[in-house]
C-alpha cells in the first residue's frame, strides 16, 4: 500500500481537540483538592491550558512541516534527538495505557463485573488499531461524526439532572470559602498536567493540517470550548452530588447521571453515559498512540501502519499490568505521574527546547540573509 | 484541483491484461481487409456465420452491378427492412445502366435518402456493425460497404419503474434498450452540452456501454477516472450494470454499496445536473452514477416534489429507520441478556413473563426469527406470482402467531423482528438496504457476548469502515465527514428548491453555483399587484 499524505482539517483539530481534552477529564472528575471551587480551578486552568497550546505551537511554527520529533533531531542532533524521542515514545505509550486502564475500570466497576480487564482492553485497542491502519485522517473523520454526540451527551446529562430535580445550587456555595489555597492547589500540578498539559501531544499531531493559516486560532478556541464543557461537568458534579460524595466517587459523572429520572421512563442513563464517554476514550488513547508510533517512526525509520498491530497489542497488555487494582491506579496517577512523568515531559523539555531552537533558527536567518 | 488527483493514487493501477477488439477478430480467423472482390468478401462472412441460422443474404443487381445485402435476420426488423431497403433495391433492378450506378455514394442517396447508415470500410468494422442490427450492402468493385440501420427488433414499452416506486412526480422508468433510455434523459435535459460517450465492454458479449454527463460542469479528474476503470473492465460477458458496479468501485469488499442506481430517468437527470456521472448499459434498465456518497442513498426523487417541511421529515426517518433495522434486534438481546435496569421495571416485568415459557434464551431466539425473516423475504421474491397467496398467508400464519402460540418465540420478540423488517424497506435504493441487513447479524452476536459494550465497539468499526470508504476518490461520508457547511441544505433537511442555489461542493464541479441569487416567490404587494385585480 502506498504511502499517503496525511491531512486532517482544522474543523478536525478542533474536534479532536475537545474530544481529547474531555475525554477522560469528564469521566475521573479533575480539581477535587479544591472543593466547592473546582469549577473556578477548571476556568483558571483553562487559561493555563491555552496559554501551554500556545506554547506548544509558537515552537512548531518556528521550523515549519516538522512535528515534535523532527524538532529533537533538528536541535540536538542524531542521537539525542532519537534518544529523546524515545523517552516520549515510551512516556506517550504508557499515558495511553493509563486512559485506557480508566475506562476499563470504569466499565468493569458498573457493567461488567465478571468480566476480565483483558476483553475490554484488547477490544478497545483492536478498534484504535483498525482506525491507525487506515490513518489519522480516519480518525479526524470518525471524530467529525461522532462529536455531535459526545457534547450532545454532556450537556443533555446536565439538563437531565436538572428537570429531575436533583440540582442544588447551595452545594457550590461558598464560592471561594477558603480562599484561593484549594484552588491553587488543585492547578499545580494535577489540572495543569491533565488534561491540559496533555496537549503536548498535538505538537506530533498539528503538523499534519491541511491549512497552516489559523492552527493558533483554532487551537486556543479547542481548549476553551473543552474548558466550557468541563466547567460544566464540575458543576454539575457538585451541584447534584455536594463536595463529600463527589470526592468519594471513582467516576463523579457517572454518579451524577444516576440521578437522573424523567417520565418514568427514563432511568439509569448511566449506561448510556458510560458508551458515549467511550468515544471520547477512543481519541485520547488513539492520538497518545499515534504520537508514539510517529516517534518510533523516526527512530526506526519504517512507516508506522506496519507498527499499529504490535504496539497496540503491548499497549493492550501493559493496560491490564500496570498496576494490580484500581487503588494502585489512582495513586499513581495522583502521586507518581504528575511529578515524573507530566512535569518534564510536558514542561521540562519543551522549556529546554525553546534557547535551542531560538539559537538554531536565528543561525538559519542569518545564513539567508547572509547569502 | 491539483491535490485532487492525488485521491485516485489508492487504486492499484495494474493493466489487467485486456484483450483488444483486433485481437479476437483475429483469433476467430477473420480477414481485416475488405476486398474488391464481392464473392471473396461474401466467402468470409459465410465462414464466420456458417452455422448461424438467421444469417441472411440476398443477392442484388443495380444496373449490371453486382452486389448482395447480408443481416443478421433476429437483430433487425424485418419489415422495415423490406420497405426502406429491399423494396428500392427491387426499382434499382430495373434501373438503366449508367455510370453512376458504380458510386456507393450515389446508390446510397438514390435509394436509401432517409434511412440512416455509417460506411465500413474494413471486414472488422462489417462484422460488428451486423452485430448491432445493420443491414450490410457489399457491391461488387468497391473497397468500402453500406451499413444500413434498420431499426431493431421489438422493446419493452415504457412503463413505470417497478423498483423506486413515487406517489408524485413522472412515472416513466428506463427500459432495456440504450437508445430509448438516452431519449428518455435527453427529454429531460435539453442541452446540447450534455454528453454521451460510447464504450464496448466485455470480451465476448461485446456490450454497449455509455457514460453520460454534462461537459462544462462535471469535474474532469473525475471523469477520466470513470474512462480508465471502465476501459479496464475485463469480463467475458457484461449482463447488467450491476456487474459495471463490481468492476467500478474502489472498494470491494464492503457491505456499503459505493454506486448509486435508478431505474428513474427524473433521478438520473438530475444527478446529470448536479454534476455527477451517468452510466448506462445496453440491456439493463438500471442507471448507474458516480461518484456517490452514503447520503445520496437515503434521498428520493420525491423528495423534490414534495413540500420540503415534509421531505425534511422524511429523511430524519430514514435516517431513524436505517439505525433501527442496524441496532433493533441487537439492541433487544443485549438489554435482555445483560443491561435488565436500563428498562423500566414495568416494562421489563411485562417483557420477562412473556419470555417465561420461551425455552431459548435471546440470542438463538431473535437469530431464529431473522432467519426465518430472511428465508420469507427470498422466497417472496423469487417464487411464481401464483403461489403469492400460499407465503402470504403460509408466512404471517407461521411467524405472526403459531411461534408464539408454540412457546418458540416471545411477543415481544415477533414486534421486535418485524419493526427492524419493516424500517429495511424504508430506504429508497433497494441495495442499500442490505448492508443494515447483513451487518445485523454480527450485531446481534456481538450483543450477544458483550452487550451494549460490544454493540458501540461494532458501530465504531462500522463509522471507522464508512468514513475510510471512498467512491471516485471522493470521501463516503461527505458532506457529514468531512464536514461541508454548504451542502448541508439538502442532507438531513431540505431546503426549498429557490434556496438551494449551489451543486454539491465536494465534487469541485466547474460551475459550482446552480442559479443566480433571487428574492424567494411571494405574492404581489397590495399596494401594486393587489390592486389592479380589483379594478
Amino acid at each position: 500500500m502506498k504511502q499517503q499524505v496525511e491531512k486532517i482539517s482544522l474543523w478536525q483539530l478542533y474536534i479532536l481537540i475537545i474530544c481529547f481534552q474531555i475525554g477522560s477529564a469528564a469521566l475521573v472528575g479533575i480539581g477535587n483538592e479544591a472543593k466547592q471551587d473546582a469549577w473556578i480551578a477548571v476556568i483558571i486552568g483553562t487559561l493555563f491550558g491555552i496559554a501551554i497550546m500556545l506554547y506548544y505551537l509558537f515552537l512548531l511554527s518556528k521550523v515549519p512541516g516538522k512535528n515534535l520529533f523532527e524538532l529533537f533531531v533538528f536541535c540536538f542532533g542524531k542521537w539525542v534527538g532519537k534518544f529523546l524521542t524515545l523517552l516520549y515514545v515510551i512516556y506517550f505509550f504508557y499515558i495511553s495505557a493509563r486512559v485506557l486502564r480508566d475506562f476499563c475500570e470504569l466499565l468493569v466497576s458498573t457493567i461488567f463485573e465478571v468480566t476480565p480487564l483483558e476483553v475490554i482492553s484488547i477490544t478497545m485497542m483492536l478498534v484504535i488499531v483498525y482506525i491507525f491502519q487506515h490513518g489519522l485522517e480516519v480518525l479526524g473523520r470518525t471524530s467529525e461524526v461522532f462529536f455531535p454526540y459526545v457534547v450532545a451527551f454532556i450537556v443533555m446529562t446536565g439538563l437531565g439532572i436538572w428537570f429531575s430535580g436533583e440540582f442544588e445550587m447551595s452545594n457550590i456555595q461558598p464560592i471561594l470559602g477558603d480562599g484561593f489555597k484549594p484552588v491553587l492547589k488543585a492547578l499545580f500540578p494535577t489540572m495543569i498536567t491533565f488534561p491540559f498539559g496533555e496537549a503536548i501531544t498535538f505538537m506530533v499531531i498539528s503538523a499534519y493540517i491541511g491549512t497552516k493559516k489559523n492552527i493558533k486560532k483554532v487551537s486556543a478556541v479547542g481548549v476553551l470550548t473543552s474548558g466550557i464543557l468541563l466547567t460544566y461537568g464540575a458543576v454539575i458534579q457538585i451541584a447534584t452530588l455536594g463536595v463529600d460524595v463527589k470526592d468519594r466517587a471513582n467516576f463523579p459523572l457517572l454518579s451524577a447521571s444516576r440521578e437522573i429520572s424523567l417520565l418514568n421512563f427514563i432511568e439509569r442513563v448511566d449506561l448510556i453515559i458510560v458508551f458515549f464517554v467511550m468515544f471520547g476514550i477512543i481519541v485520547k488513547v488513539g492520538i497518545f498512540f499515534y504520537g508514539g508510533l510517529k516517534g518510533l517512526e523516526l527512530i526506526t525509520n519504517k512507516p508506522y501502519r506496519s507498527m499499529t498491530l504490535p504496539m497496540g497489542s503491548l499497549i493492550a497488555f501493559f493496560t491490564v499490568v500496570i498496576s494490580h487494582n484500581f487503588v494502585e491506579h489512582i495513586e499513581e496517577g495522583l502521586v507518581f505521574v504528575p511529578f515524573y512523568l507530566h512535569i518534564p515531559f510536558q514542561f521540562g523539555i519543551p522549556l529546554l527546547l525553546l534557547p535551542f531552537i531560538l539559537w538554531k533558527t536565528r543561525k538559519k536567518q542569518k545564513k539567508e540573509s547572509s547569502s | 484541483m491539483s491535490s485532487f488527483s492525488s485521491l485516485f493514487t489508492r487504486r492499484k493501477n495494474k493493466n489487467r491484461g485486456r484483450i483488444s477488439q483486433k485481437e479476437i477478430y483475429d483469433k476467430e480467423g477473420i480477414p481485416k481487409h475488405f476486398d474488391l472482390n464481392l464473392e471473396k468478401n461474401l466467402k468470409s462472412m459465410q465462414e464466420l456465420f456458417n452455422q448461424t441460422s438467421d444469417y441472411e443474404e440476398i443477392e442484388i443487381k443495380i444496373g449490371d452491378l453486382k452486389g448482395c445485402v447480408c443481416y443478421l435476420g433476429t437483430t433487425l426488423n424485418k419489415s422495415e427492412l423490406n420497405t426502406h431497403v429491399l423494396e428500392p433495391l427491387r426499382a434499382a433492378f430495373k434501373q438503366p445502366k449508367t455510370e453512376s450506378h458504380k458510386d456507393i455514394d450515389y446508390v446510397r442517396e438514390a435509394f436509401f435518402p432517409a434511412v440512416s447508415y455509417k460506411y465500413g470500410e474494413t471486414l472488422h468494422q462489417l462484422v460488428w456493425q451486423m452485430l448491432n442490427g445493420y443491414a450490410i450492402i457489399m457491391l461488387d468493385q468497391h473497397n468500402r460497404a453500406l451499413a444500413l440501420n434498420i431499426g431493431g427488433t421489438d422493446k419493452r414499452s415504457i412503463e413505470e419503474p417497478s423498483t423506486q416506486t413515487i406517489i408524485r412526480g413522472p412515472k416513466e422508468g428506463f427500459v432495456e434498450d440504450i437508445n430509448t433510455n438516452i431519449g428518455l434523459i435527453r427529454k429531460k435535459i435539453k442541452n446540447p452540452r450534455l454528453v454521451f460517450e460510447e464504450f464496448n465492454v466485455g470480451i465476448d458479449s461485446n456490450t454497449q456501454l455509455k457514460i453520460g454527463y454534462m461537459k462544462g460542469i462535471v469535474n474532469e479528474d473525475i471523469l477520466s477516472e470513470v474512462r480508465q476503470r471502465i476501459s479496464k473492465i475485463n469480463a467475458s460477458g457484461i449482463l447488467d450494470t450491476g456487474n459495471v458496479e463490481e468492476f467500478i468501485s474502489d472498494e470491494t469488499f464492503t457491505f456499503f454499496p459505493l454506486v448509486f442506481n435508478s431505474e428513474r430517468p427524473d433521478s438520473i437527470s438530475g444527478n446529470i445536473l448536479e454534476g455527477k456521472i451517468a452510466i448506462l448499459l445496453d440491456g439493463s434498465p438500471f442507471v448507474l452514477i458516480v461518484p456517490s456518497v452514503f447520503t445520496d442513498f437515503f434521498q428520493s426523487t420525491e423528495d423534490y416534489y414534495q413540500p420540503f417541511f415534509m421531505t425534511s421529515f422524511i429523511r430524519i426517518i430514514r435516517y431513524m429507520s436505517f439505525m433501527i433495522t442496524l441496532t433493533f434486534p441487537s439492541l433487544y438481546v443485549a438489554i435482555t441478556t445483560y443491561h435488565h435496569e436500563l428498562m423500566p421495571t414495568p416494562l421489563l416485568i411485562n417483557l420477562q413473563s412473556q419470555r417465561e415459557g420461551v425455552p431459548f434464551p435471546a440470542v438463538i431466539e431473535i437469530l431464529m426469527m431473522e432467519l426465518t425473516f430472511e428465508v420469507l423475504r427470498e422466497a417472496g421474491v423469487r417464487m411464481p406470482r401464483a403461489v403469492g397467496q400460499t407465503l402470504s398467508i403460509v408466512g404471517a400464519l407461521v411467524i405472526g402467531q403459531a411461534a408464539v402460540e408454540a412457546g418458540l418465540v416471545s411477543n415481544v420478540l415477533v414486534v421486535v423482528v418485524a419493526f427492524s423488517a419493516i424500517a429495511s424497506f424504508v430506504s429508497p435504493i433497494y441495495n442499500f438496504s442490505i448492508a443494515a441487513r447483513l451487518i445485523r447479524f454480527i450485531l446481534i452476536i456481538m450483543a450477544a457476548s458483550l452487550g451494549l459494550y460490544g454493540i458501540l465497539l461494532l458501530l465504531i468499526i462500522m463509522v471507522i469502515h464508512l468514513v475510510s470508504l471512498r467512491s471516485f476518490g471522493i470521501p463516503y461520508l461527505t458532506p457529514v465527514a468531512p464536514f461541508k457547511m454548504k451542502d448541508q441544505s439538502d442532507i438531513f433537511i431540505r431546503v426549498p428548491i429557490w434556496g438551494d442555489r449551489y451543486r454539491p461542493t465536494y465534487l469541485m464541479t466547474k460551475a459550482p453555483v446552480k442559479t443566480k441569487k433571487s428574492p424567494p416567490p411571494s405574492a404581489p404587494k397590495q399596494d401594486s399587484g393587489g390592486k389592479k385585480e380589483n379594478e
